[in-house]
């Protein structure tokens, strides 16, 4: 009986040395949760929906003056944003080239050289109407990553028109410069 | 027309090579036609011009006070144009908020800029380090949906990336939502837990042979004594 048992545990020994080297330490793994759907950025878009846009340029105006004719690098200064009934042009566009709707934030920061006093935008639908400058009535929030609340589907015609205007301070002979910033949430 | 003409060389007995040819013409017209319609499959509805990532959040990571927790977050370029950008932290301060909802300080993003070009991808490491005092629940966001499509509103500390075509002043970018589980302090026992979990069949074996080995020495004890 006892050589039965001392059989018994030599198999088993010999099993679990063969098992052994398959043996994990396992530690504290930590579970992480993500999405992994891939996402892009809302682009920034030329007149025509088509064409990324690297610059916006306001052009220059009268101290204390409202600058609402700014242009896009691709569209150039022959083709700045405009106004009126059938006719409204926005400075850019925004395409968003996801698979999802974002809410639309903005980041513009401030003008160097204290150029400009105060900044306002409004988002369209595409191909909607900007009567004049007044009806660019969003204030800017300088510096700050701000939600518009409003969204931007994805995909082809789902696209928004941007218009800007800027109010310059009161000091001559200056040039400024800032950075516009569109973000998207999902 | 090409029927007609067909027609009439099917008619010509006399000239096999010139009825081959026509018909190996044929075949690379039809081959043709074919490979058009399937390439216009592969024609996208519209060209993309920004930079993608693989993540829309970052939420209900789950670690121990003291820890670092590690992610990985790829961009991919998609612009014809080098982009030049970088990654930055943002809190969203909403009235009533506590102090689990900041948790910015926690965050850093290696590396922080960066620039791309088409078809390029670039892997980035978020690493979250939970500070040594932090109580267990869940910090930087409201609720552990946060994470999901649609809800801002439960969202506070966020990671963003941001970029422009190289030399521009035009940036646009996404607000990438970041949230942590800080899990109460490991049980000691916690590893030879874990040890047994993974490894069911060795513990089992060796539970058995610690018996069997148990049995023997005792019957070699009654046998002295014996």
């Amino acid at each position: 009986m006892g050589k039965r048992i001392l059989a018994l545990a030599g198999v088993l020994v010999l099993v679990a040395v063969l098992v052994v080297p398959m043996a994990v330490l396992a530690g504290n793994v930590a579970t992480q949760s993500a999405s992994t759907s891939s996402a892009a950025t809302i682009e920034i878009r030329a007149q025509n929906y088509t064409a990324a846009v690297a610059t916006i340029t306001f052009p220059e105006g009268v101290p204390g003056a409202t600058v609402s004719t700014p242009y896009n690098d691709v569209d150039g200064s022959g083709s700045p944003q405009a106004f009126g009934g059938g006719s409204s042009t926005p400075v850019v566009t925004l395409y968003n080239g996801g698979s999802i709707t974002y809410t639309i934030w903005y980041n513009i920061t401030t003008f160097t050289n204290d150029v400009v006093s105060s900044e306002h935008y409004l988002i369209n639908t595409k191909g909607g109407d900007c009567a004049n400058a007044d009806a660019i009535n969003q204030s800017v929030a300088f510096d700050a990553d701000t939600t518009t609340g409003t969204t931007i589907a994805a995909g082809g015609g789902n696209e928004k028109d941007l218009y800007l205007k800027i109010v310059l301070n009161a000091e001559a002979g200056k040039t400024g410069t800032s950075t516009l910033t569109i973000l998207g949430e999902s | 027309m090409l029927k007609r003409h067909c027609i009439k060389i099917r008619g010509c007995h006399c000239e096999p090579k010139a009825w081959q040819s026509h018909i190996r013409n044929r075949r690379h017209i039809k081959l043709l036609v074919v490979a058009l319609l399937l390439g216009l499959l592969f024609i996208p509805a519209s060209a993309v011009w920004a930079t993608s990532v693989d993540r829309l959040s970052l939420c209900n990571l789950e670690g121990y006070p003291g820890e670092a927790v590690e992610a990985k977050i790829t961009l991919e370029g998609t612009d014809p144009q080098e982009r030049s950008g970088y990654w930055y932290t943002h809190y969203k301060e909403v009235e009533g908020d506590d102090d689990r909802m900041d948790i910015t300080s926690w965050i850093a993003i290696e590396p922080e800029h960066y620039t791309i070009r088409e078809g390029e991808t670039k892997v980035f490491t978020v690493k979250v380090t939970i500070p040594g005092d932090a109580e267990p629940g869940l910090w930087g966001a409201t609720s552990e949906e946060a994470g999901e499509a649609g809800h801002s509103d439960e969202r506070r500390t966020y990671i963003i990336f941001k970029d422009a075509i190289t030399g521009g002043n035009v940036y646009s970018g996404l607000l990438i939502p970041v949230s942590v589980k800080v899990l109460g302090n490991p049980s000691p026992l916690a590893p030879v837990v874990n040890f047994v979990k993974a490894n069911m069949i060795v513990t089992a074996l060796a539970i058995i042979i610690v018996i069997l080995v148990a049995v023997l020495v005792r019957r070699a004890k009654l046998r002295k004594i014996g």
